[in-house]
């Protein structure tokens, strides 16, 4: 096991402790939550960075205790100020290791503002609103998230966004830095899409999306989320498939099988939702 | 050629010979405008090393003479008057002296499976039953090896020893995968494993060839393409893959006999060809596929006893 992983699976484990009393208002997502359905899908890529993503439900976020005093008292400080402004939502621990706090932008009461008002125990700072989230508090499964380091014997039980929830957020999130800033998309997000669209089964992920596009909190979200997956998967040569050829491009796997595969699994999806 | 021939009475017939070593109902008539432009007809013999039923009643009707090997002879002349029909064989006789020229048939497939799929020693009558093989055909694919030295037989006729892999390259030296092979290819976008997963549950006749064969039989670089022979192109349906041409890493084959369904292998829950079936085809394959046939040829070699039988 690398080490990486490890360190990031305890730092993990260490946010939902302290998170405990809170745990029912949170959802784990990003690449934990996709190594936790789908493993390293044999890519032999690094799957996730150290990082922990979890998304919070406002509306079952209790005022007590505060997110700033759980996350203070197991060790965890907000992160560092970046580009000279401080990233609301983000809190590190004494290894750098970060640890996201993330509202679905539509659920916060300040959309537009970065970080996510959450009342005032919690602040402004404590989260941060991200577009596409919102099918992560719809989909998703409580599942035992065990420590990947002999001596740690935790295993905690918390929810873990669904693979349609992660998808539409992943979509999200290629789609917005596609048409804002594309100097910020990473290949591994769309590469992410891949494993996912690849590992689970067809019927799975189109039930998944079937119960999205049914639920008021997530109904727009999915939508769009899957306008921003044709742009970016609608074809052997589009953009997001590039950027998969290009994470997987020191792995052995054959570039015109991975365009011709990531195209057929996108469509297979959207045939499902035209 | 002339052939004088002389009825009870005494007097001559003359009939002119015209040797064919082969004659169809289709040629014929184009026979018939050769003697008639020559002027002849009756007195015309066609002689042929054997005529099919339908041939000879073609040429009674045309009123052509005729004889063949096997001793089908009717000569029929209005003077002086003269008549013999005399019956011979009714089908063409196994060619068996006829030296096999080349391995690339299906004939000669099914002989090279028998010979190297079961271990020696073992006499052809035997091993051509058990291996639901023509023994002609046998006798002359093995007079190919024994002229190119890659079988021992005693003096009692029985194989004695045979290196299957010097016979796996002779074959290869002739057949060729690709042509001799159906092939259409086909995207699982999952990838090749999931086409193997599928594969153990297949409700279908099916083995598993090509790169992905050999990893299962001796383990090598992770197949980039499942090649899976199948009865029919139907199989793409049950399987949940789509025809395609750029990125394919399928590819089904409908083969060119049914001897690479016959004495396969099970490797991992799969149904693998027989491994000498598996390096021939992996011998005359695209890309890297010959230096895995190569591999696979190592492998049998040293495992015999795993997967050849015994007669």
């Amino acid at each position: 096991m690398i080490q990486m992983y490890v360190e990031a699976r305890r730092t993990l484990l260490d946010a939902l402790d302290a998170l405990e009393p809170q745990l029912d208002s949170i959802v784990i997502v990003g690449a934990q939550a996709i190594y936790l359905h789908v493993g390293d899908a044999d890519f032999g890529v690094a799957p996730f960075t150290t990082d922990g993503d979890l998304a919070m439900d406002p509306s079952l976020l209790t005022d007590e205790p505060s997110l700033i005093a759980l996350m203070n008292a197991a060790g965890f400080v907000p992160g560092p100020l970046k580009g000279g402004a401080a990233q609301p939502g983000t809190w590190v621990n004494g290894a750098g290791i970060a640890i996201d706090l993330l509202v679905p932008a539509s659920l916060g009461k300040r959309p537009g503002h970065r970080g996510a008002d959450l009342g005032a125990s919690h602040g402004s700072r404590a989260a941060r609103n991200v577009a596409g989230l919102e099918g992560a508090l719809v989909d998703k499964q409580r599942m035992a998230i065990p420590s990947l380091d002999g001596p740690d014997a935790r295993v905690r039980h918390a929810f873990v966004a669904g693979p349609s929830g992660l998808l539409v957020s992943k979509f999200h999130k290629l789609g917005e830095r596609s048409h804002n800033d594309p100097a910020r998309l990473k290949d591994k997000d769309a590469l992410d899409v891949y494993r996912l669209l690849r590992e689970v089964p067809a019927a799975q992920l189109v039930s998944g999306f079937e119960a999205l596009r049914h639920n008021a909190i997530s109904e727009a979200a999915t939508r769009d989320g899957l306008a921003y997956a044709r742009q970016m998967f609608g074809s052997p040569t589009a953009a997001g498939v590039d950027m998969v050829v290009r994470a997987l491009a020191t792995t052995g796997e054959d570039p015109e099988f991975v365009r011709a595969s990531a195209a057929a699994l996108a469509d297979d999806l959207f045939v499902e939702f035209d | 050629m002339i052939m004088m021939l002389r009825t009870p009475s005494g007097a001559p017939v003359q009939l002119i010979v015209e040797a064919k070593s082969l004659l169809r109902p289709d040629t014929l008539a184009q026979l018939e405008q050769q003697l008639a432009a020559r002027g002849l007809g009756s007195e015309a013999l066609v002689v042929a090393p054997y005529l099919s039923p339908a041939a000879r009643r073609q040429l009674a009707n045309r009123g052509l003479s005729f004889a063949d090997a096997t001793g089908n002879v009717r000569i029929a002349i209005d003077d002086p008057p003269f008549f013999i029909e005399l019956a011979g064989a009714e089908r063409a006789p196994q060619s068996d002296e006829q030296p096999l020229r080349s391995l690339k048939g299906r004939g000669s497939a099914r002989a090279l499976r028998a010979l190297c799929d079961f271990a020696p020693p073992f006499r052809l009558r035997p091993l051509a039953e058990r291996a639901g093989t023509n023994l002609a055909m046998l006798s002359r694919v093995l007079a190919i090896l024994e002229g190119e030295q890659l079988v021992t037989r005693d003096d009692a006729g029985s194989v004695v020893n045979l290196p299957v892999s010097g016979v796996v390259r002779r074959w290869a030296q002739d057949y060729e995968f690709g042509r001799a092979n159906t092939v259409r290819t086909f995207l699982d976008p999952r990838g090749v494993r999931s086409t193997l997963d599928k594969l153990r549950q297949a409700p279908f006749r099916y083995a598993l060839t090509g790169s992905a064969g050999a990893n299962l039989v001796a383990p090598i670089a992770p197949a980039r393409m499942a090649t899976v022979y199948v009865e029919s192109f139907t199989a793409a349906a049950a399987l949940g893959i789509r025809e395609a041409g750029s990125g394919s890493n399928v590819l089904l084959a409908v083969p060119f006999d049914d001897v690479v369904f016959e004495r396969t292998i099970v490797r991992d829950g799969i149904v693998v060809v027989s491994p000498p079936q598996l390096a021939a085809d992996l011998l005359t394959g695209p890309g890297r596929s010959p230096a895995e046939g190569d591999q696979v040829l190592t492998w049998l070699e040293a495992n015999t006893e795993v997967w050849r039988a015994r007669l």
